[in-house]
């Protein structure tokens, strides 16, 4: 920790009083005005040991946000704990030192200082700051500082304290319409999946031949001993509809072939923030989502269904680091029929990526798939 | 409920205080009850449900009026002694103001800052023990504001900056903390500070240097009696009712008397007239002989070469507050005594009597004096120890003719034969002429035609008229500066002996402590004109009716209190105000012979003890040496054991509630601790001791590799119950040494 003390403007115009009350004191006889110099010379000792005090020995420890999502409030707390059993902590405000790499936290967030107004005296407390990040990526913390000037502001002293962190800011993502999905999903609905799972769930759809691995509660006795054959129980779940995202960036930013004055980094961003909006809403809609990105070395996700799943998936799509070399060789295509492939291309349609039954979109999809924002209104309004 | 939920009415409290101690020290109580109204209506006004604050731009012009009117204040009248005055209205005025703007606590800080310069601008100008204790008040209430103004402005910062903050969803607001432990901590840790730096500012107070002459002189010229007389000024006189002293009078026999006229208390003599200061002066002294009196207040010396006959009466005085170096005394003072050892210098042409060698006021509680009101003319040749048998008659001269024209005008008027001449060598009669004079001045201007005031606002400073002049001829009204110095100057004028004397005239009497009561108010000027070779007479144009008019018109039912008030008056006075560098040296004096007897008290006490033990044990003269070796060793014991204990302490601070074994046996970890601190990686509470080792390796890996097998080690002691032989004990020691002499060898890292 290092510890450091400031005198700011309050504290200069303070000790110009001071001293010109020390010299009317010198000059004038009067008592009062020298109890009055005296209380004012004993203020700036106090303050000092106070301060001091109050902030000796402190710690501070940053919890981990876990993530958070461009647009959206990301709260980083903080646990306080003073390091004086005699002394409360009063008007402490905590700030994130900026750092010099390329994932440090001030290139996707202007800084918002977390205030704590009390900490009980050899107590932990919370503080909280909220960080809106503008950019997906990994973002990096290093130094807190944390400063005070209580209690009658003359003196700031600020205390530093060195915590690496990282954490993953998930890409902006928006509502996608209900039709827009059907569409990517080719109209396909649920249906149901033979199981091999034990218990009650599904129902009975017949009998089979036992195969290795099957479980002993599934077997059916008396038409074993019928057939002198092991025959188990048939049973079938529901199969919620599947779709795999493809994400094709396998060119390279300066290789994307798009008419002059547009952005390439900002066309690959939307790619990125189309694949997470049609992921979040799809698992919104009971769906499961798979992820798979053709020209970056990432790994596959295999469809599935779930918050965590989501979380995954947008995960997987922060940590996708543009600035990498592409890869041209192409990503294993899922069979057709076993699940819907929706394509997203950055700057033109290779149809050569995908099977048949594929659906291929484009950054531009984005505007056309996206609830309007007239219905989010109303949406928010009737969920409020 | 949380610190701030009164932050508001607290500023407003700060600017009342300031405006109360203002209006207290200056007196202005007009302006201080409008500046009090103004401040409490901001609260209904500005802070009130519907919240109408004044317009940014309306609150500066209306600061900016304000100090234009200052500056021209200043201008017409540009005394420096006004300027504080001035500047203290002026903050007081800005600080209201400020209250009806919408404020940020950057502008409350500004509303501190100027009840500070109006409490410091008052404190110039006002001793009073009310305006002290609004002193002390407002200083606690200003620690505490500013303490608020603190939480207040990070509170407000924290709020705005997250306000800013745009986001798709709402963003979570900044909210306080509420409960009654927040509040309970912060007004402990403001009472804390307010009780510490009251403390501190104690200190300073007692040694801060004082010049000799402090408080004294400036506090003297404001308790309502001054040695000089100054018709230069057109204020209001002050009518302070509080008490300067007491006067008891007792006849010969020793009983309290009261007089049947007021009591008339001599403290300076003036007899010159210097028109070009428009003061009266003293004559200065030329016989002054120094009286010292030895302590005892029964004990009295002689004040000329008379002793004090059986006929004289007594006159004590108990100073309540302070007034000046003066001994007050009625004609004519034979000798003085007082409770403390002090040199008085008396003056045997005018019977003056001051403690000129101290030159201090207040620094004596009672004095006493033998007077004879009727000295015959043996005892006043004793008393003055004149050489001539009999002082010749003088004839005075006024510096001003327009006086004599006015003279002659009154004496046509009134007696027209004492206008006549008269030879000099008439001695009886020419005095008796003297007296008719001063008696037909008196009454003239005790007349119809003059009334007497003490509001002298409406006095016209004229720069070529003599303000004397002025009065007896078209202003006619005044207090009795203005009535005695016309009679005074009258009789000069006539060639009749007078001179101006100031003091205290005592009116008032306590039948139950059969005592004369002498407030501020009392200070009085009066008329001596000599009367006969060894004789001067009273008069005092100012009647006698009119003064009691004036004390029956000032009392008030809170009178019937001020015994209470004025103990502490008293107290606050004699020790605060009158705190100066005499009183710092015999402070310090006492202090150092009370620790001096303290400290030889216990080398005594030790010495006693040493040859009790000694002769116990029959140790002889070598027995000495044994207990101071006895003494060291078990010093060294006791700081040995409270070493133990304190380390015993951290060690379970380091590593957490444990058996007493573990504590013992993993003691060496807090040298590893230690070790780490020096090398620029101390350990936080919640890193665990292999994290920490981590981190550790990455700013000094030669640190880290040394120290790991004892972070093992450590594990095995705590939580794997690993007891250690000696051998292992002692290789362990060895290694947290060298752990030891390795961070501090090595350059100091920081991660």
């Amino acid at each position: 920790m290092r510890y450091r003390y400031q005198v700011n403007l309050a504290g200069g115009v303070y000790l110009g009083i001071t001293l010109l009350v020390g010299v009317a004191a010198t000059i004038r006889p009067n008592n009062i005005l020298v109890w009055v110099f005296g209380l004012l010379l004993a203020l700036i000792a106090i303050g000092g040991l106070v301060s001091g005090a109050s902030l000796y020995r402190m710690s501070i420890r940053r919890l981990d946000p876990g993530h958070g999502r461009v647009g959206r409030p990301m709260v980083v707390r903080y646990v306080v704990r003073g390091g004086s059993n005699r002394f409360p902590l009063f008007d402490l405000s905590i700030t994130e030192r900026p750092g010099k790499g390329p994932g440090d936290w001030s290139r996707f967030s202007r800084p918002d200082p977390a205030w704590l107004m009390h900490a009980a005296p050899d107590e932990a407390a919370h503080a909280e700051s909220v960080f809106i990040p503008g950019r997906r990526g990994r973002m990096c913390f290093d130094r807190i500082s944390a400063s005070s000037s209580f209690p009658f502001g003359l003196l700031g002293k600020s205390v530093g304290v060195s915590q690496p962190m990282e954490t993953l800011i998930h890409p902006h993502t928006v509502p996608i319409s209900p039709a827009g999905l059907d569409r990517l999903l080719g109209g396909r609905g649920n249906g149901d999946r033979s199981s091999r799972r034990v218990g009650h769930q599904g129902e009975f759809t017949g009998l089979r031949e036992y195969r290795p691995g099957d479980s002993v509660r599934s077997i059916a006795w008396k038409r074993w001993r019928q057939e002198n054959l092991p025959v188990v129980v048939q049973r079938s779940s529901p199969s919620p509809r599947r779709v795999i995202l493809l994400l094709d960036l396998r060119r390279s930013t300066e290789e994307l072939r798009l008419a002059e004055g547009i952005d390439p980094r900002t066309i690959e961003e939307t790619a990125i923030t189309l694949a997470g909006s049609i992921a979040e809403t799809g698992i919104e809609n009971g769906i499961e989502v798979g992820l798979r990105v053709a020209g970056l070395v990432t790994p596959d996700l295999r469809p599935q269904a779930g918050r965590r799943h989501l979380d995954r998936l947008l995960a997987a799509l922060s940590a996708i680091e543009l600035d990498e070399p592409r890869q041209r060789h192409g990503v294993s295509i899922p069979p057709p029929r076993s699940s819907s492939l929706v394509v997203i291309h950055v700057d033109r349609v290779d149809s050569s990526l995908g099977h048949d039954e594929s659906r291929h979109l484009l950054p531009e999809s984005l505007a056309g798939l996206q609830v309007d924002s007239e219905v989010r209104i109303r949406a928010l309004e009737s969920a409020s | 409920m949380n610190p701030l939920s009164h932050y508001s009415r607290h500023v407003r409290r700060e600017v009342l205080l300031a405006i109360a101690a203002y209006a207290v020290a200056l007196r202005a109580f007009e302006l201080g009850f409008v500046l009090a109204v103004a401040a409490i209506a901001s609260g209904y006004i500005a802070e009130g449900p519907r919240g109408r604050t004044l317009p940014r731009w309306m609150a500066t012009g209306g600061a900016v009026l304000i100090m234009v009117w200052m500056v021209f204040t200043l201008l017409n009248d540009p005394e420096t002694e006004n300027t504080m005055s001035v500047l203290g209205r002026l903050s007081c005025m800005l600080a209201t103001l400020r209250l009806f703007e919408k404020r940020t606590p950057r502008d409350d800080r500004q509303v501190v800052v100027l009840s500070v310069v109006a409490v410091v601008a008052s404190s110039l100008y006002s001793f009073q023990l009310l305006f002290g204790l609004l002193v002390v008040v407002f200083a606690a209430q200003t620690i505490h504001l500013i303490m608020l103004n603190r939480l207040q402005s990070g509170f407000e910062k924290a709020r705005d900056d997250r306000r800013k903050l745009i986001a798709d969803v709402p963003v979570p607001p900044l909210e306080l903390v509420t409960g009654r432990a927040p509040v309970r901590q912060f007004r402990l840790l403001v009472l804390g500070c307010v009780v510490a730096s009251f403390v501190a500012a104690s200190m300073v107070f007692l040694i801060f240097p004082r010049a000799n002459e402090g408080g004294g002189r400036s506090l003297g010229a404001r308790t309502g009696f001054a040695p000089r007389v100054d018709l230069d000024r057109n204020d209001r006189v002050e009518q302070s009712n509080r008490e300067v002293f007491t006067v008891q009078w007792s006849d010969p026999r020793g009983e309290a008397i009261q007089w049947p006229q007021p009591l008339l208390l001599r403290g300076a003599v003036l007899g010159r007239w210097d028109p070009r200061t428009r003061r009266w002066l003293e004559t200065g002294r030329s016989e002054a002989r120094m009286v010292e009196t030895n302590g005892d207040i029964t004990d009295y010396e002689r004040l000329g070469s008379l002793a004090a006959p059986r006929t004289a009466y007594t006159q004590t005085v108990t100073m309540r507050s302070l007034a000046t170096e003066r001994v007050f005394a009625r004609w004519a003072p034979v000798a003085i005594s007082c409770d403390e050892p002090r040199t008085f210098v008396f003056d045997p042409r005018s019977f003056e009597i001051e403690d000129s060698a101290t030159g201090q006021i207040g620094r004596f509680s009672t004095y006493s004096l033998k007077v004879l009101p009727s000295p015959n003319q043996e005892e006043m040749e004793r008393l003055t120890s004149r050489g001539s048998p009999e002082p010749r008659m003088r004839s005075s001269v006024f510096a001003v003719g327009e006086v004599r024209q006015e003279a002659e005008r009154i004496l046509k008027e009134q007696a027209p034969r004492l206008l006549e001449p008269i030879s000099v060598e008439k001695g009886e009669e020419a005095w008796r002429r003297n007296r008719r004079i001063a008696e037909v001045f008196t009454d003239y201007l005790r007349g119809p035609d003059f009334f007497y005031t003490l509001d002298l606002r409406r006095i016209v400073r004229r720069e070529n008229r003599d303000p004397i002049v002025v009065f007896l001829k078209d202003q006619r009204y005044g207090d009795c500066n203005y009535f005695a110095s016309a009679l005074c100057a009258l009789c000069q004028s006539m060639g009749v002996e007078a001179r101006m004397l100031t003091g205290f005239v005592a009116i008032e009497y306590d039948d139950a402590l059969d005592h004369y009561v002498v407030r501020e108010s009392n200070a009085h000027a009066w008329v001596e004109v000599r009367t006969g070779p060894w004789s001067w007479r009273e008069f005092d144009p100012t009647s006698s009716e009119v003064l009691e008019e004036l004390q029956e018109y000032r009392r008030s039912w809170a009178d019937n209190f001020r015994w209470i008030y004025d103990r502490f008056d008293f107290l606050w006075n004699s020790r605060i105000v009158a705190f100066n560098s005499d009183t710092q040296v015999a402070m310090a004096g006492d202090a150092s012979a009370f620790a001096g007897d303290r400290l030889r008290g216990v080398l005594a006490a030790l010495q006693e003890v040493a040859a009790r033990v000694n002769r116990y044990f029959m140790l002889g003269p070598a027995g000495y040496i044994w207990l101071g070796v006895v003494t060291v060793a078990v010093l060294i014991g006791f700081m040995a054991i409270a070493s133990f204990i304190r380390r015993r302490r951290r060690v379970r601070v380091a590593i957490g509630v444990a058996p007493a074994r573990v504590i013992r046996e993993a003691a060496f970890y807090l040298d590893l601790l230690e070790a780490f601190a020096r090398a620029g990686c101390p350990k936080p509470v919640h890193v665990t001791p292999l994290a920490h080792l981590d981190v550790v390796r990455q700013s000094r890996p030669d640190l880290a590799t040394s120290a790991a097998p004892l972070v093992d080690l450590f594990y095995e002691i705590r939580f794997g119950g690993r007891r250690l032989d000696a051998t292992t004990r002692r290789r362990v020691e060895a290694e947290v040494r060298a752990v030891l002499d390795s961070a501090t060898r090595s350059p100091e890292v920081t991660p």
